[in-house]
């Protein structure tokens, strides 16, 4: 049995259990695996591109260095030709550009071509500066021989830088070229492991997936085989809870709830059923008992409606011959025994119970010339009570046949009712020889058989009573025998409770 | 669940590993590629130059290995100054290209030009010592000579020549360098002569002789030795004294079918010439060691700069190479273009 705690855990999908969320992550696994996988080549490729660009930037420097040689070459000597102003100034601007531009040469003596390169470029050019700026001085001193050899001078190293610079140019070209070709190369390797690596998060995302999808699907087949087995009607079916709480999970919990309460609700059914049958049962053998309570009362009378229906006409006689005694006495007989004979089978009240006793006693009174003191407390209201047929009338009879018959003196008899709590409780009591306790005991197990040979009974002895009451009501213990001994007289209790 | 949750982890760790697996094998390629080259060269304190006639000659290529390796030694690079494709300086070019980029200390092969009498003395007022190697550039103001002494050399050929004279040697001729410092040459060849002259008493039983054979190409040399060995007066000895001559001669005494009538003696040390060695033809060649030039070489430069002075020639060995010995240099490079030669 679930409690409404569980049943509602079962009822709702965790998130983190949800398929939704297991495909999203699965998903977005695959996306986020790709995303970093081309990220990781964006930034190699950038690398490689950047690489590539620093060498191209290193033959554009080149190219504005030879230029800016250039212009301190020709604007030298356009002030030598010229001597003038603004010549000078040209000269002296182009000086100090290309005077920064060697500044970020490569100054050190190393073992590589571009840095000795780069080391005697700049080497020469202070000194070809030096020697430029010695022409400049000695064309403003009008030295013309000075600044004729010095010019030639500077010719002369402006043709050597001019060569170191187009070596490193073509060096640096070189190493271009040999880049393009190393760039194409590891593009390839890039080609290629790009190619891989795809395809391996493809293959294991592929595989991760499969896990998934069989993760959902296997439950889902189970839950199929479990619900055909139960519409072929047998609900004797494993039920396994899920493994997962997921949309499926869900399914499969309401499922086997679902086989469960039916499971229950058929063995609820199969109890009721054998309730009926129980029931049925006692009403039969409720019924076996009455039957047999009239046989013996058929046995014991042999003709009751010949009987009241004769002493009914005795009645008449007697009231023809204005003997009124006997007329009541006739009466009462007639009602007593036709009491017996229509009521016996069916369901009666306490009030008529009563009557039937009433009658019972004015009976025997006049049989005994009135030794029978008989007194009854009825409480209001109850005389409606349903009883069965015939259970009092035989509780007193037996009072008065084992309990008074062989008393000396007074014989007293006393009924009562009252109500309980849930029903009535009828006390019948005499001042007889009493009982003892094994006789209360075997009275109320049914040993002790009444005297069918008594002539004085009317045949229906305590034991059927007993019975009687046991399956009327369907509760045992309902008549109680008490007694404080011999001689001490005997009360009968009968705890009726109420039916409605 | 948990299975497959682990599954998946395990699945985003191998995809990562393999990742950063191949982020570094695609670094190591671009490592090993031409992109990144001369990303870590190695520092130097000082900066040498050699400058030599021809910088293609492999004995000068050798030369300057050795010079390199010591030079590198004392913290020194040593810059081998070579024309292109697309230069065409000549050693005065190059003196002056290297006084102008203020290098440390220049190697030069010498000779007797004025001009480069001028250059070293120009490195010199700029503070660069000049070493002069194979040839001094005499009365020049360099700080060391280290080569080979003329009169040392002439002794050698004279006495490797006398061991394969025989009683039919008539006439042993020697092929002197026209281009060359004729002064020097002729020391070398009187020292030679002297030696063989003297070497088989008095009066001679034949005799020794030179000509003048110009090698500032293989066309002229190979025409010249052509014309002696067709010549009626072909020598039975012929002493060549660079390596130009030598090669000329051995392949023409295979094409005119003169191979065991003439003795040919060599220059330097190639693979042409150990082949001819090998084969006979070749008797013996005499040659520098190349390594010992350029170590001396670099050592003088290095001593001069550390101690103010050096000695003012420092002698390399000579090395005579014949059919006994051929095998230990047979590793030596290469048979490739240039012309060397001893003066």
């Amino acid at each position: 049995m679930y409690s409404k705690k569980s049943t509602a855990k079962r009822d709702t999908v965790c998130w983190k259990d949800s398929i939704t969320t297991r495909l999203l992550l699965a998903f977005g696994a695959t996306a986020f695996i790709f995303l970093v996988v081309n990220i990781l080549m964006f930034i190699q490729i950038n690398n490689t591109i950047g690489r590539i660009d620093s060498v191209y930037s290193s033959n554009v420097s080149l190219n504005q260095l030879s230029a800016a040689l250039g212009n301190v070459q020709d604007n030298m000597l356009s002030y030598l030709n010229t001597r003038g102003s603004d010549a000078l100034n040209e000269y002296y601007r182009s000086d100090q550009e290309y005077t920064d531009l060697i500044s970020r040469l490569n100054q050190k003596t190393t073992d590589s071509e571009r840095d000795l390169l780069e080391e005697n470029i700049y080497n020469m050019s202070n000194t070809y500066l030096d020697r430029t700026r010695s022409t400049i001085q000695a064309k403003r001193g009008r030295l013309i021989e000075t600044y004729k050899m010095t010019y030639a001078e500077t010719a002369e190293m402006y043709g050597y830088i001019n060569t170191d610079i187009t070596k490193l140019n073509n060096l640096l070209f070189k190493k271009n070229a040999d880049s393009y070709q190393a760039l194409q190369q590891t593009l390839r390797y890039m080609e290629l492991f790009s190619l891989g690596v795809l395809t391996a998060v493809a293959v294991v995302m592929m595989f991760i997936l499969i896990l998934l999808i069989r993760s959902i699907t296997r439950p889902l087949a189970h839950l199929a085989g479990t619900a055909n087995k139960v519409s072929r009607g047998n609900f004797d079916v494993t039920l396994t809870e899920p493994a997962v709480q997921d949309e499926v999970g869900v399914v499969q919990g309401a499922f086997n709830g679902m086989v469960r309460s039916v499971n229950r609700y058929i063995d609820e059914q199969k109890e009721t059923m054998e309730e009926k049958l129980r029931m049925n049962e006692r009403e039969l053998m409720m019924e076996a008992h009455l039957k047999d309570a009239q046989l013996k009362y058929l046995q014991a009378q042999i003709n009751p409606h010949f009987l009241f229906n004769s002493l009914n006409a005795g009645a008449q006689l007697a009231l023809m011959e204005d003997a009124e005694k006997t007329n009541v006495f006739m009466e009462k007989m007639a009602d007593f025994f036709r009491y017996n004979v229509r009521k016996m089978s069916e369901d009666t009240t306490l009030g008529e119970e009563i009557e039937a006793v009433d009658n019972y006693i004015y009976i025997l009174n006049v049989r005994f010339a009135g030794d029978i003191h008989y007194t009854k407390t009825i409480e209001d209201g109850i005389s409606g009570f349903a009883t069965p047929c015939m259970v009092l009338q035989p509780v007193v009879e037996n009072a008065i046949n084992h309990g008074l018959r062989d008393v000396e003196g007074e014989w007293k008899i006393s009924l009562g009712a009252g109500k309980t709590g849930d029903g009535i409780l009828i006390t019948v009591k005499d001042n007889g020889i009493g009982m003892t306790k094994e006789q209360i005991r075997s009275v109320l197990n049914g040993e002790k058989v009444p005297d069918k040979k008594n002539p004085n009974s009317t045949g229906t002895g305590l034991d059927n009573v007993i019975k009687r009451l046991e399956l009327y009501y369907n509760k045992d213990n309902l008549l109680t025998i008490k007694s404080e001994g011999k001689d001490k007289g005997t009360t009968v209790e009968m705890n009726l409770p109420d039916q409605k | 669940m948990r299975k497959t949750t682990g599954k998946l982890i395990i699945g985003l760790v191998a995809i990562l590993i393999l990742t950063i697996c191949g982020w570094f094998y695609y670094s190591g390629v671009m490592e090993r590629s031409a992109v990144s080259s001369d990303i870590n060269p190695i520092s130097y304190e000082a900066h040498y130059a050699m400058i030599t006639a021809d910088e293609n000659s492999p004995l000068w290529n050798a030369v300057y290995q050795s010079a390199a390796k010591e030079a590198k030694a004392d913290g020194a690079y040593l810059e081998y100054m070579k024309n292109d494709s697309m230069s065409d300086y000549t050693m005065i070019d190059f003196m002056k290209m290297a006084i102008n980029a203020k290098v440390a200390g220049i190697l030069v092969q010498g000779n007797g030009s004025d001009a480069l009498k001028a250059q070293i003395a120009d490195a010199k007022s700029a503070g660069i010592p000049v070493v002069t190697m194979m040839q001094d550039s005499t009365d020049s103001e360099r700080v060391s000579f280290v080569g080979v002494n003329d009169y040392e050399l002439g002794k050698t050929y004279g006495q490797e020549v006398l061991k394969h004279v025989t009683d039919n040697t008539k006439n042993i001729l020697v092929l002197l360098d026209k281009e060359k410092n004729q002064e020097e040459t002729s020391l070398m060849y009187t020292q030679m002569k002297d030696v063989i002259i003297r070497g088989v008493g008095d009066p001679p039983i034949y005799s020794v002789s030179s000509q003048l054979v110009s090698s500032e190409n293989t066309f002229d040399s190979e025409e010249s030795i052509r014309t002696i060995l067709l010549s009626d007066n072909r020598p039975d000895i012929l002493v060549c004294l660079n390596e130009t001559n030598t090669e000329s001669a051995y392949q023409a005494l295979i094409d005119y079918n003169m191979v065991g009538k003439v003795q040919l003696v060599g220059y330097y040390q190639s693979n042409i010439i150990f082949s001819g060695i090998e084969n006979g033809i070749i008797s013996f060649t005499v040659s520098v060691s190349a390594d010992e030039l350029g170590k001396q070489a670099a050592d003088a430069i290095n001593e001069y700069k550390t101690m103010g002075y050096v000695s003012n020639y420092i002698s390399v060995q000579l090395e005579v190479i014949d059919s006994g010995n051929v095998g230990t240099y047979k590793t030596e490079p290469s048979d490739s273009g240039g012309d060397s030669s001893v003066q």
